[in-house]
């Protein structure tokens, strides 16, 4: 069985594609989302999800999130004693889902198919199959999020024969995508994105807005104030999606905080943020070659494209409103469990075929000849364009500047502007020429292959000699981790203490009213009462008696936050 | 065979058989399991639409190349569909005006936040068409505008992108023209010394100076007053060039084209014009002039009584002049001869067999000039001979063959005066029927450097195959 799964910024989701379609697998708690947190406890034990949000506030120091936005960079996190990569941390919440999808199917997972932004480069991608194998998961496929949702959208509605924009802005990554979807076909015309972009800015956005008011400045608030703080903004930013208006109230530290806001000054606070999403908007509609009039629906997913203010502004864009949300949080990890149903060649699917972009431009560097003849050189030649449907390869030839030149340097670049300088190098090749020859008759013939999933093959042939010449392209050394080091990483994983699986419903619960605890300062000898209490249920191992004590203090626990 | 045949369609398909043909044959050939098959048939598929749409040109979507200029004419305003209660319009001239408006006064912060806040191009249609038609409008006008506004304008627009279509030379070009534009507004002239790294407060004199002198419109009074100075011609091309000036249609509308394009001529090293020999031939007039009036006036000064002129201090000042103009005209009529001579050897010439030949005719001419005992001409052939095949050798071989010029020069220097103590002690006539035969040997040795080097290309290998 392959299962699917949405590693979100925010939250992550796993499912699989069976005999009722997609389904997805709850985690202990009960929920089919599982906070994308990782937290280690005083026992040196791993907690992911729901319990270790939670001691983001009681416990800031020995928690992390929103590690999505460094994975495929060298940062490390340390948590209790040991220091973590992004890809590290991406593998425990890994395992957590495997974990619920395992108790659900009740066998061992060996492979998955992972959703990542459209956009993501080369390095955050091979760090997400990184993570993968650190899990102990072979990824088979990496499918790009919009499409995802857009499969999910498809499958669910059989739109035949319309053209859909897909705009998904999730927790930390923003990303469109042009499809058109035909006789079982599902085809992207052009991806776009901006990978720090996502609900998490908004609310960064709400936060300064909030201490600006309050005239707090940020170092003055201890790190689990202000994750107090964040929570309730993000409470306030939920409620600003449904009403005009929206308070935060609550005990911070010493200060007593009151604060409102509404709907309008949100929107104008957020409007950098607003600007920044037009455009990807406008390159993924400018490469399909679509004018707004020829797209049948504008499909919105992703959390926080709830927000009223980001539905007005594509309305203004395309300007037109026809809009639909589809279960903004759970339609990319539906997609990803379709997609690992056609993996697997699922019979009801196998009539739908996908073919997906390259989003971004690979090419190499020139030097250009102006009218008089001068050579200006570090001009960006593309060879794929941007959203190029996959798998491609395309060859094209070059001449030396100048004659008697002995060799070829062929640097390797992907990015969009036409200057090098301003572009990502990705390896280089220098190709050996023979002096002797005039310059025309010099041709270098240069191959991109760019397969489907996302791995560049580069190739270079000398035409007079015939010689081959091929880049492997092990890029940002240091930035990832090879085999071997996947290998360590990988047994020092193993080493790490997790709870089982029917424990865990009790720590989550300990972990929140330990939150409590921090949040609620009149309330906290009553707390405390209650954790020392259940702990020492817990002790006894009576398993009916734990159910029965969980329940209540649970129920407790609602009616002291709703207060 | 056309795409559609291709497919097995009939030539009159539509777009929805198009895609149920593709839709039919991607199953078989699908794109993780047979890649090339799959790019061969996206290939046709693709060809297949646009085949389509040139066929019902009206009826299918329009696939518009992108970079393509759009059509509105100036000033007309054009609706957008948009949310039914509003209709955008915008006028395409005075938009532009405005943003060149913004844009000459510098302030990028200001200019972004204007663009942002235009209703009307939010709209994906109208601001596709804004940004190709402002594009158009800049490449016709070329107005001033600061390097942070430009940048604002090409992110805001997104127009600086590597796609087909971009040419980002162009662009470039343009870029620099509009940046040299603004930075030429006496407000903003600062900019341009820092730019050329001139001191502030010093520099900003000679830099009115030369500018207020490039406003001016092109006439010989100038061309004397610069030409005549020491050293000033040159400087003020290299200030032409530190501007930026490379080519004269980059010119900003404050210069003078004529102004520039003669400077630029006039002091081009390696390469004979109009405009050098006419600021050469002041200049000897210059000379010669002057040569005449101190002649005449130290002849007049110093005569002895019964003579009414000194004649020999007539003759020095002249001479004196005359040998700098002698030697001016000489380097004139051999900077074509060796630019011809010295060409490389993939570039065609007119007379290939006497370009390769060149010096070993010389060399031979040496000779036979030295066996009839004619020394001087013999030397000035040998001498000749050698400065070409020298100069041959390094200019075809500049990028495979470093060459210290100096290091050279010395060596020649030392073979000299080898040779000369070698022959102190001999025949006169020997000695002087010697020399020649060793400059033309050493020529003859340079010259064969270069042909063992070029032994592969010689283009009249190229025409004897032929």
């Amino acid at each position: 069985m392959i299962v699917g799964i949405d590693l979100g910024t925010t939250h992550s989701l796993i499912g699989c594609y069976d005999a009722g379609g997609a389904r997805l697998f709850a985690n202990p708690l009960g929920s089919l989302l599982t906070p994308s947190v990782v937290a280690i406890d005083e026992g040196g034990h791993v907690l992911v999800g729901q319990a270790a949000r939670d001691r983001l506030i009681s416990h800031p120091e020995s928690s992390v999130a929103n590690f999505k936005r460094w994975m495929g960079s060298p940062r490390e996190t340390r948590l209790g004693k040991r220091a973590f990569r992004p890809e590290e941390l991406s593998a425990l919440v890994l395992r957590s889902l495997l974990a619920d999808a395992e108790a659900a199917l009740g066998g061992k997972i060996t492979e998955a198919v992972i959703s990542v932004p459209a956009y993501f480069s080369d390095a955050q991608r091979k760090a997400t199959r990184s993570a993968g194998e650190l899990a102990g998961i072979r990824v088979e496929r990496l499918i790009n999020e919009p499409t995802a949702a857009a499969l999910a959208y498809g499958l669910q509605e059989r739109p035949d024969g319309s053209r859909f924009v897909v705009f998904d802005l999730g927790g930390g990554t923003f990303d469109v995508s042009v499809l058109e979807m035909f006789e079982g076909v599902v085809e992207v015309h052009a991806s776009a994105g901006d990978n720090f972009l996502g609900g998490e800015d908004f609310l960064d956005v709400l936060e300064a807005a909030c201490l600006g008011d309050l005239n707090l400045p940020v170092d003055r608030l201890s790190a689990a104030q202000r994750g107090q703080l964040r929570r309730w903004l993000e409470a306030a930013k939920r409620e600003l999606s449904l009403q005009q208006q929206a308070r935060v109230t609550g005990q911070l530290g010493e200060r007593t905080v009151d604060w409102r806001i509404d709907q309008e000054r949100f929107a104008r606070i957020a409007e950098p943020l607003l600007q920044r999403m037009r455009m990807p908007l406008e390159r993924a509609m400018r490469d399909a070659r679509l004018q707004p009039g020829q797209i049948d629906e504008i499909v919105l997913v992703g959390g926080a494209s709830r927000m009223p203010m980001v539905t007005r502004m594509v309305s203004r864009m395309f300007g037109r409103l026809p809009l639909r949300h589809l279960h903004p949080d759970e339609a990319i990890a539906l997609g990803a469990c379709a997609a690992a149903g056609m993996k697997a060649r699922d019979q009801r699917l196998d009539e739908v075929i996908l073919t997906d972009v390259c989003p971004y431009t690979l090419g190499t560097e020139v030097a250009r000849r102006d009218g008089d003849g001068q050579l200006h050189s570090g001009f960006f030649h593309p060879i794929i364009h941007r959203n190029s449907t996959v798998p491609t390869s395309r060859e094209e030839s070059f001449w030396p500047t100048h004659p008697q030149q002995k060799a070829l340097q062929l640097d390797v670049y992907q990015g969009e502007n036409p200057m090098v300088a301003n572009n990502i190098k990705l390896g280089e090749l220098r190709v050996e020429l023979d002096p002797r020859l005039p310059a025309e008759q010099n041709a270098v013939r240069l191959r991109f292959t760019y397969d489907i999933n996302g791995v560049l093959q580069v190739e270079a042939t000398v035409q007079a000699t015939g010689r081959h010449y091929e880049l492997l392209l092990e890029r940002n050394p240091g930035l990832l981790l090879d085999s071997e080091q996947i290998r360590q990483r990988l047994a020092s994983l193993a080493e790490l203490k997790i709870h089982p699986r029917d424990k865990q419903e009790n720590i989550a619960l300990l972990a929140r009213a330990e939150r409590l605890y921090e949040e609620h300062l009149q309330a906290r000898a009553q707390l405390q009462a209650w954790i020392a209490q259940f702990r020492a249920v817990v002790e006894t191992q009576d398993d009916h008696l734990i159910r029965e004590h969980r329940r209540e203090l649970g129920l407790a626990l609602d009616a002291l936050e709703q207060a | 065979m056309s795409p559609l045949e291709q497919l097995g369609l009939p030539a009159d398909a539509d777009e929805r058989m198009v895609k149920r043909a593709y839709a039919q044959r991607l199953r078989d050939t699908r794109p993780d399991s047979d890649p090339e098959g799959f790019q061969r048939l996206h290939a046709i598929y693709q060809a297949a639409l646009a085949q389509c749409q040139r066929q019902a040109p009206g009826t299918a979507m329009v696939r518009k190349a992108p970079g393509e200029p759009s059509t509105p004419a100036d000033g007309t305003p054009v609706a957008v569909d948009s949310p039914p209660d509003e209709t955008i319009a915008i006028a395409f001239g005075p938009f532009c005006d405005q943003i060149f408006e913004l844009g000459a006064k510098g302030d990028a912060t200001s200019l972004k936040a204007w663009l942002e806040g235009l209703p009307a191009l939010w709209s994906l249609r109208m601001k596709a068409r804004a940004g190709q038609e402002l594009l158009a409008q800049l490449h016709r006008e070329a107005p001033p505008m600061s390097p942070a506004c430009m940048e604002a304008l090409l992110a805001f627009f997104d127009m600086d992108q590597a796609r087909p279509g971009h040419d980002a030379l162009r662009l470039q070009q343009l870029l620099r023209r509009m940046q040299l534009a603004w930075e030429l507004q006496p407000a903003h002239r600062d900019a341009l010394a820092e730019r050329m790294g001139l001191p502030l407060h010093s520099g900003r004199g000679g830099l009115d100076l030369h500018l207020e002198r490039l406003a001016r419109p092109f006439g010989w009074a100038q061309v004397v007053r610069i030409g005549l100075v020491p050293y000033e011609a040159s400087a003020y091309t290299q200030f032409i060039q530190d501007l930026g000036l490379r080519h004269p249609e980059d010119l900003p509308g404050t210069c003078d084209p004529d102004q520039v394009r003669f400077w630029l001529k006039a002091t081009e090293p390696g390469r004979v014009s109009k405009a050098r020999l006419q600021l050469g031939g002041i200049r000897c007039a210059a000379a010669l002039l002057s040569g005449l009036l101190l002649g005449w006036l130290f002849g007049s000064l110093m005569r002895t009584p019964p003579d009414p002129f000194y004649w020999p201090a007539f003759g020095w000042c002249v001479g004196l002049s005359a040998v700098p103009c002698g030697l001016w005209g000489l380097s004139m009529l051999m900077l074509p001869l060796d630019s011809w001579h010295a060409k490389p050897e993939y570039q065609p010439v007119r007379w290939p067999w006497l370009n390769l030949l060149l010096v070993p005719l010389l060399c031979a001419a040496t000779l036979a000039s030295a066996e009839a005992e004619a020394y001087v001409p013999a030397l000035g052939c040998a001498l000749v001979a050698l400065w070409l095949a020298f100069r041959r050798l390094r200019r075809r071989n500049a990028t495979s063959l470093r060459l210290n010029p100096r290091l050279i020069w010395f060596g020649l220097w030392g073979i000299f005066m080898l040779a000369r103590s070698l022959l102190q002690d001999t025949d006169p006539t020997y000695a002087s029927s010697a020399y020649p035969a060793l400059a033309a040997a050493t020529a003859m040795l340079i010259w064969g450097m270069d042909l063992w080097r070029q032994r592969h290309g010689l283009r009249v290998r190229a025409e004897m195959t032929r």
